[in-house]
């Protein structure tokens, strides 16, 4: 039991991180990010291809795959701000799944039938836990993702700049007429987001198949983290990424192992309509 | 039910020509052609299932498409190798078997909205995916064959009519249900939940009809796709997938049948083409994808939608929203004269509406505070009082929007303590300070919907005229707001109800709409034979409409009486207009002339406010 939550501490990892910039981007911007997964995953597979084309290192792919996963940010960043700075937030976020058919086609151009080799991260040394050997390597990333849940907060609270986005978040055309540069704003806000995305993409790269949807796909346990923190707290979203790590780690070995992917979502729904209980009208008045 | 089959009948015989020619182009196409025409109709009709959840009932869930894959594996199952039930018949079972499945799906929505139910629904597709991948239903693993009828027609020609056949029965289906009550409730709720509610709409039957109905289309669609490919194939219900067909059902506006048909033959021929080309189908996708985004950025480039605007454009059918009407003048002694009293009114009837010891806390606030008021039948009752008095609290309270309130309720002699919202709306109705009326309807079909069963269309038709509206089959959203409140007034009307609560009626109005609006409102309590509760900052209008006062402060009645006393006190006007000498002056003046008062231009600016 105990090896395996060690063990869904890589892919938990991976949920926190995303699911910190679901919420962040839910509260500084009005969007649910449906295309978060594929767009860090674009990155990801970015890296894969200057390895394969320019021989690129590990460590120098790596960096340039975060690059391009910001480029990509920027791009869909500039393509929102220009077109639906001021729709809803359903709208918003209809956006962001047609953006995500459309990146998954890409994406699966880039990665279709061609085998990629890229080295595994956690090879390396471990430590022993509870008799179990866990990867030092996904401690450092979990860590690292509860890190940045905490540190976007505190950046967003003590900061003249998280003044600012979250100026722009409660009223972004007041925000706007009091000189707060909004569209660079909101931009920067897909970028971050993107690249983060792509990092947490690259923790499970070489693990993966040479599919790239499941890349995509990793993004809906972070949306379901991302609603156990009701889009609101990125710390609860954070550890809820990681239990669900844990949760279909601990399921996998069972007897309804081949449901896996599906056990987080019973979870999840049951957990939301239990706080939603009360929410039986639409509007409050 | 009253105007249903005039109202379907034109969009039904357009489907249905349109598709009968669909059907004939089937006879000169190629075997291939064929094929691909047979999917696109299964494709349409998933658009059919996503509209009628989304573009109708306006609830955000991606899992209408994923839901197609119980009725898959239901005609892999049953027609399958062992072949016990032939194709249509399975077709017909695998819908049926996905109705309790599409009602678990749309649970969740009973409570989770908007973005939070799009990321649950997701959750759903997810485990539909994940267990067509574990192999263990019909279909999802193997490929098997399943027979078509062929009618003895030749190549795909047999697969082709059933599909569209299918198509057409199903948009005939929707058709009508958009029509119907619970296809009006469907818009009812993506308007507003409380408001439809308020119109006795059960919010809950609303959304779970629109979710199993759906599930029966997609699961349709799902078995049509089983008899074309041959398999249950888990791709063709994979994340991906569903995605995409969301994507095209919002650019091609599937709440529309025309939308859904577009989606079907643009998806299949596109697909198509793009073989052919030697390209990869995800490239389509990537198109689709486009395609959503720049219909999003402009909802009216929904095809459907610009198709009905064309056609509308061409036949002319839009009327003239603005035909004047009149606006009636108030005089008192007249309309007191005329307005017939019922025979049985006096003491020994219960009240209207008996409201006694209410008091509502949100939280540490005391919002009402053992608020007690009567209002007999057949009379007009003013409720006034400073914002943030309590007076939307009580309305919500009594007509059921409060979780939690001590005190009782009564109507007509009957405790509705218990009953939920869209009960009490047999007995009690009310309308909302905002706009709440639900723009693509007509006047007809929104009195319709918030009619009591059985009211014949006669009444809706004598109501629609009581309120002062000639474009009964004009979309509300094109009338002035005058009317659209007036409609709401007449909605509460066809429902039958012994008390009528109107929150602000007046608000956003001239002064001669307001005066037009008090003729109206006096005579309702006679001709309707019910209770009347107002709501107003106006207080010519209350003065012209009530026959008595209760006025609230901080949760309070601080007085209650004949209307003429009661705006005499020198404490309701201190309430009502702060502690000033003027105002209280200004107070006597409204009532010594007995003229209009002096109202500001900007309503809002000059809502009085008493701290």
């Amino acid at each position: 039991m105990v090896a395996e939550m060690l063990a869904g501490l890589v892919p938990g990892g991976v949920y926190a991180a995303l699911a910190v910039c679901i919420v962040l981007m839910y509260q500084m911007l009005g969007v649910v990010n449906f295309a978060l997964g594929a767009m860090g995953g674009l990155g990801a597979c970015m890296s894969l291809l200057f390895v394969r084309w320019f021989g690129l290192g590990p460590v120098p792919s790596t960096l340039a795959a975060v690059v391009c996963g910001g480029i990509i940010g920027v791009v869909v960043g500039l393509l929102v701000a220009r077109y639906f700075l001021e729709a809803s937030v359903e709208l918003r976020t209809t956006v962001t799944i047609a953006i995500t058919a459309g990146l998954i086609a890409v994406g699966d151009r880039i990665l279709n039938g061609a085998t990629y080799s890229f080295p595994n991260l956690f090879a390396g040394p471990s430590l022993e836990i509870f008799g179990t050997g866990v990867p030092i390597g996904s401690l450092v990333e979990v860590a690292a993702a509860l890190l940045l849940a905490v540190g976007v907060q505190v950046f967003l609270r003590t900061t003249y700049l998280g003044a600012q986005l979250r100026a722009m978040s409660e009223r972004p055309i007041t925000a706007g007429l009091l000189g707060i540069r909004v569209r660079t704003l909101t931009v920067a806000v897909w970028a971050f987001a993107s690249a983060v995305a792509t990092i947490a993409v690259m923790v499970v790269l070489p693990t993966s198949t040479t599919s790239f949807p499941p890349l995509a796909y990793l993004v809906i346990f972070a949306l379901g983290a991302a609603l156990l923190g009701l889009l609101r707290n990125m710390v609860i979203a954070a550890v809820g990424g990681v239990l669900i790590g844990m949760l279909q780690s601990i399921v996998q070995p069972s007897a309804i192992g081949r449901y896996t992917e599906a056990v987080p979502f019973a979870v999840i729904v049951l957990v939301m309509v239990w706080w939603r209980r009360r929410d039986v009208w639409s509007e409050a008045r | 039910m009253y105007g249903l089959k005039r109202a379907s009948g034109t969009p039904l015989a357009a489907m249905l020509c349109v598709v009968i020619v669909v059907m004939a182009l089937g006879f000169v196409l190629s075997s291939y052609w064929q094929y691909v025409g047979a999917v696109g109709a299964a494709e349409a009709i998933f658009g059919l299932s996503i509209g009628m959840v989304y573009g109708q009932a306006g609830m955000l869930s991606l899992c209408q498409p994923a839901i197609g894959a119980i009725g898959a594996w239901s005609v892999a199952y049953l027609s399958g190798e062992e072949g016990w039930v032939p194709l249509p018949w399975s077709l017909f079972l695998g819908a049926i078997i996905a109705i309790p499945i599409g009602l678990a799906a749309g649970l969740p929505a009973l409570r989770l909205r908007r973005v939070n139910l799009a990321i649950v629904t997701l959750g759903f597709v997810i485990v539909i995916d994940t267990v067509a991948q574990a192999g263990q239903v019909a279909g999802s693993q193997e490929s098997i064959f399943v027979k078509t009828p062929t009618w003895d027609l030749a190549g795909y020609m047999g697969l082709y009519l059933l599909c569209w056949l299918s198509f057409a029965a199903l948009a005939a289906l929707t058709i009508v249900l958009r029509r119907s009550r619970w296809g009006l409730s469907w818009l009812a709720i993506a308007r507003s939940e409380r408001a439809a509610a308020a119109m006795g709409v059960s919010v809950m039957r609303a959304k779970l009809t629109a979710f199993a109905i759906a599930a029966f289309i997609a699961a349709w669609a799902g078995g049509l796709l089983v008899a074309a490919f041959g398999s249950a194939d888990p791709s063709n219900f994979d994340p991906v997938v569903v995605l995409t067909l969301f994507a095209l059902a919002v650019m091609m506006g599937a709440g529309y049948w025309e939308g859904a048909l577009a989606l079907g033959i643009f998806s299949a021929v596109s697909s198509a083409l793009l073989e052919q080309w030697g390209l990869t189908p995800d490239l389509g996708t990537a198109l689709f994808a486009i395609g959503a985004i720049t219909v999003l950025g402009n909802e009216d480039a929904a095809f459907s939608v610009m198709i009905r605007r064309q056609v509308a454009r061409l036949t002319k059918r839009r009327a003239a929203a603005g035909e004047p009407v009149a606006l009636r003048s108030f005089t008192p002694a007249g309309a007191a004269a005329t307005v017939p009293r019922p025979a049985d009114a006096g003491s020994s009837r219960p009240p209207a509406l008996a409201i006694s010891d209410m008091t509502v806390n949100f939280g540490a606030v005391r919002a009402l505070d053992d608020v007690s008021l009567t209002v007999p039948c057949g009379e007009v009752v003013g409720l006034v009082g400073p914002n943030g008095a309590g007076k939307s609290t009580l309305v919500d309270a009594a007509t059921g929007f409060l979780a939690t309130y001590s005190g009782s309720v009564r109507v007509d002699g009957a405790q509705i303590d218990a009953l939920p919202a869209a009960k009490r709306a047999r007995l009690v109705r009310r309308t909302f300070q905002q706009d709440r009326t639900i723009g693509e309807l007509t006047a007809e079909d929104y009195l319709r919907l918030a009619a009591a069963p059985g009211t014949s269309g006669k009444r809706i038709r004598e109501i629609i005229e009581f309120v002062g509206c000639r474009n009964s089959r004009t979309p509300l959203s094109s009338l002035d707001v005058r009317l659209r409140r007036l409609l709401m007034i007449g909605a509460c009307l066809t429902g039958a109800p012994k008390a009528i609560l109107v929150d602000e009626p007046a608000a956003g109005l001239s002064v001669e709409e307001s005066i037009d609006l008090a003729a109206r409102l006096v005579e309702i309590p006679g001709r309707f034979d019910c209770g009347l509760l107002v709501i107003e900052h106006d207080m010519e209008l209350v003065r012209l409409v009530c026959t008595s006062l209760v006025v609230l402060d901080f949760g309070k009645v601080i007085a209650s009486g004949p209307t003429a006393e009661i705006l005499q006190r020198p404490d309701v006007a201190a309430a009502y207009l702060g502690d000033d000498v003027a105002a209280e002056k200004e107070l006597e003046d409204i009532a010594a002339r007995g003229a209009r008062a002096p109202v500001p231009d900007d309503k809002k600016a000059g809502e009085p406010h008493g701290r």
